[in-house]
């Protein structure tokens, strides 16, 4: 998932809107279903407010999630 | 699941029963893979399915007298298959190449009297379980089977002796020395072939004592074959030397023996509708090539698949019950790896069609709902499958769209109106009108009763969820006086039928049927199939009502093929929808191509997955209750977040107008007003994510201001109600409205997102 995020180079023109800083990956545990994976996000440097792209929601993530379910 | 249940699940479905022609042959013989190798011209095939059966291959299959053509089901249709002259071209075609298969001597011995078919097969068979076999015959050496019949030459009867000699088999010639008493002092066991004029010498070979063992008056001699039929003879030398087997390991010699020669089988193979053909005529010399593709093309491959050829779901994933229900055990009793079957066991409409057309009555609905709540016990269903459907459950229990009100006016209520989630979603307009309808002709303590039955719950297999929401349906009904209830839904009937035995139900179908249906002008007199809902077909009462008032109505009504107790489902039973939302649009689609006609329906639900197949659908109440302007056929499918405002804004109206209990009622939370595009409402549909949920989503990012801003002015925000994250594009408009570009989810959860996230 990792380098699918690392392509998204156009997440660095979104800002937070609360701090006004400029968004960068940020490395993240997600969990699903008792499994861990360590990830990199878009999340703002100064609160640490982060977000999962709509590409990686509904691709990739989407993809592990089933996999996980018939585990 | 137990694996007793699994086997009484198995047992009910007969796919895997032989066709007739394999259980009517003695010897067992694949007809029906004979023939679908032959047909495509495969004769090396065929050659390899007869001598793995047949004993003496180079002779048998030119002189069998065929037994199974009493059981081919062509018999009906033209006459049975020319078997016995297809196994002979398959002889005649090439040579059998039998591989030679070593078995460890066992350091037993055993005789054989006489030279016939039957000793042969005995005698071979013995060699095969590793005995020493000495076979004692006449002085013609063999030659005696050359008059069996004018096809068999020296050479093929010369093949089949040197293959058993190759085998290790020893011929002595027989003299007057040899007796079956003599053998039996000399030899483990003894078999006589009494095919043989020899054998039947003897007196005490005839006097057999036991069918079933062909044991004779002299201990460890088996004997027979005393048969006209050559198969048959052959198949008493297999059952001899199985005997003798039983004897030498000192095991029952009768027990279990019941499918060792001809027997019935449990196969059906419906032959409805099969066009006759004639045999293709058997010449003297047997068949050429082409007369042999013809003839096995004639096998009508039996095969039962009746459930299999009228569901969409069954053929989805490639086989039949008695197959699913293996897989589906595997899938319950995995440990760890992958459990394949979790996508089938939730795409089940649990219908319960195949139970009705199945003879042995399989049941998926059984198997599937058993293995659901096998899985929610163990806490290993997808929390994907079925979240959606139980949420809306949650929902229509919830004050917002719930209502359960004596009618205004009246302090009891001797009926409760039930419209069901479904038809309260897609038509508050009828439910409307409905209820009016029944309050007058009714004469009064009609209440109103909006909530959930709990179906989904038990689509789920959620057992725990569904007994908490009975008991509280319980209790309301009780609170009301238990009056009778009156249900539009076939599905929540069902429920109250399976889970709650004490609610006095009857369907609205029948009281429409008894008092009577509003005079309204015809609306159009075009014909329409008439669709059952799944859950109408085991209530015959209710399809008989429906049948009743659409005669009232100026709708020429038809038939479609299978309907009544044989209806299928539109794909939204069991949550097919919900676990398979592909599927259901399949299923749906398959339905729908059932008539080119218009539908006419009785379940909200139908009308809906029909409608978005693009089917012209009626629902029946359309037409006692017509919409105000235009054809009821053109209403547009209702989307899930519609169905849910719909119910919401049925309860506020039905408080507002009918109970005036305006000053009661807080004050609508959800008032945000969203703006989107077709493309953009098509898109959170199909994600199943609600215009609620996205009300929420922005409502959190605006007052809380923890949002993404994005460089052409509009915003993310997210949230997480509960198991999913829902992430929602927009921009606020001057109007106070805001734009929805669009939204998205996930179950993964981000760890430590109660920080860092919005």
């Amino acid at each position: 998932m990792n380098e699918l995020i690392k392509s998204f180079e156009k997440y660095g023109e979104y800002r937070c809107a609360s701090c006004g800083c400029a968004l960068e990956l940020k490395k993240t545990d997600i969990t699903y279903l008792g499994s861990v994976f360590a990830i990199e996000l878009p999340a703002c440097p100064s609160c640490g407010m982060l977000f999962v792209p709509e590409e990686l929601a509904t691709g990739k993530m989407l993809e592990v999630e089933k996999i996980l379910e018939d585990k | 699941m137990e694996k007793k249940t699994l086997v009484e699940f198995e047992n009910r479905c007969v796919q895997e029963e032989p066709p007739g022609c394999r259980a009517a042959c003695p010897l067992h013989l694949d007809g029906r893979a004979l023939c679908e190798a032959a047909a495509k011209g495969r004769f090396d095939e065929g050659r390899k399915i007869i001598q793995k059966t047949l004993p003496l291959p180079g002779i048998l299959s030119r002189i069998c007298d065929g037994p199974c053509r009493e059981a081919c089901l062509r018999q009906e249709k033209g006459g049975a298959v020319e078997l016995g002259a297809l196994e002979r071209f398959c002889a005649d075609e090439g040579p059998f190449r039998r591989p030679r298969i070593l078995v460890p001597k066992t350091g037993r011995t055993a005789a054989v009297l006489g030279g016939g078919i039957s000793s042969l097969t005995a005698a071979l068979d013995g060699a095969g379980k590793g005995y020493s076999v000495t076979v004692f015959r006449g002085e013609t050496g063999g030659r005696e089977l050359l008059s069996l019949s004018p096809v068999l030459t020296e050479e093929m009867v010369e093949e089949e002796l040197e293959w058993m000699e190759n085998l290790g088999v020893l011929f002595l010639p027989w003299d007057a020395s040899v007796t079956p008493e003599g053998l039996a002092g000399r030899f483990d066991a003894v078999y006589a072939g009494l095919d043989d004029p020899l054998c039947r010498s003897f007196p005490e070979l005839m006097e057999r004592e036991d069918p079933v063992s062909l044991e004779t008056a002299v201990p460890g001699v088996f004997a027979g074959g005393n048969t006209p039929s050559f198969i048959f003879r052959a198949a008493a030398g297999r059952r001899g030397m199985k005997s003798a087997e039983r004897f030498l390991q000192g095991a029952s010699l009768t027990s279990s023996r019941e499918k060792e020669g001809p027997y019935a089988t449990r196969l059906f193979t419906n032959i409805e509708g099969i066009e006759p053909a004639p045999p293709v005529p058997v010449p003297p010399k047997g068949y050429t090539r082409d007369e042999a593709v013809r003839e096995a093309g004639r096998c009508l491959l039996c095969e039962c698949m009746e459930c299999v050829k009228s569901c969409v779901f069954l053929q989805k994933y490639g086989g039949y019950p008695k197959k699913y229900a293996r897989e589906i055990y595997n899938n319950l009793s995995v440990i760890q790896g992958t459990r394949l079957a979790n996508g089938m066991i939730n795409s089940c409409t649990l219908c319960g069609r195949c139970e009705r057309i199945c003879p042995g009555g399989f049941s998926m609905r059984d198997l599937c709902l058993t293995a659901r709540q096998e899985m929610v016990s163990q806490q290993k269903m997808p929390p994907s499958a079925h979240d959606f459907a139980l949420e809306d459950m949650a929902f229509g229990n919830s004050p917002e769209a719930s209502l359960l009100r004596h009618e205004p006016g009246h302090s009891r209520s001797a009926f409760l109106f039930f419209p069901g989630c479904r038809l309260a979603g897609i038509s508050p307009r009828t439910t409307e009108s409905v209820y009016g309808h029944l309050r007058k002709v009714l004469g009064g303590e009609v209440g109103f009763w909006l909530r959930c039955c709990g179906a989904p719950a038990r689509w789920a297999g959620c057992r725990k969820e569904l007994e908490k929401a009975g008991k509280e349906f319980l209790d309301q009904w009780r609170s009301m006086g238990s009056p009778v209830v009156i249900a539009a839904c076939t599905s929540c009937l069902e429920v109250f039928r399976k889970e709650l035995p004490e609610i006095r139900a009857v369907s609205l179908w029948s009281v429409l049927q008894e008092k009577g249906v509003p005079e309204t002008a015809p609306i159009r007199s075009v014909p329409a199939a008439l669709h059952d809902p799944c859950t109408a077909a085991e209530l015959p009462e209710v399809r008989a009502a429906v049948r009743d008032l659409v005669s009232r109505t100026k709708v020429p009504a038809e038939e479609l093929p299978l309907t009544g107790e044989l209806t299928s489902c539109c794909g939204f039973g069991g949550l097919q929808e919900c676990a398979n939302p592909a599927l259901a649009a399949e299923t749906a689609k398959e339905r729908c191509g059932e008539s080119p006609s218009d539908f006419l329906v009785y379940c909200a639900m139908c009308r809906d997955l029909f409608a978005r197949t693009g089917k012209r659908t009626m629902h029946l109440l359309d037409l006692f209750f017509p919409p105000s302007d235009g054809d009821p056929g053109d209403l547009p499918p209702v989307s899930w977040s519609d169905q849910r405002e719909n119910r919401a804004a049925l309860v506020r109206d039905l408080r507002k107008y009918l109970w005036k209990e305006e000053e009661k009622m807080e004050a609508d939370r959800d008032a945000l007003s969203l703006v989107m595009d077709k493309g953009t409402e098509k898109l959170l549909e199909s994600r199943r994510i609600l215009a609620g949920t996205v009300r929420r989503v922005i409502r959190n990012g605006e007052v809380s201001g923890r949002k993404i801003a994005r460089p052409d002015g509009t915003f993310i925000a997210g949230l997480k109600p509960a198991a999913v994250t829902y992430w929602v594009v927009y921009r606020p408009r001057e109007d106070g409205t805001f734009e929805v570009f669009s939204a998205w989810s996930h179950r993964m959860e981000v760890k430590g997102r109660e920080e860092g996230a919005p």
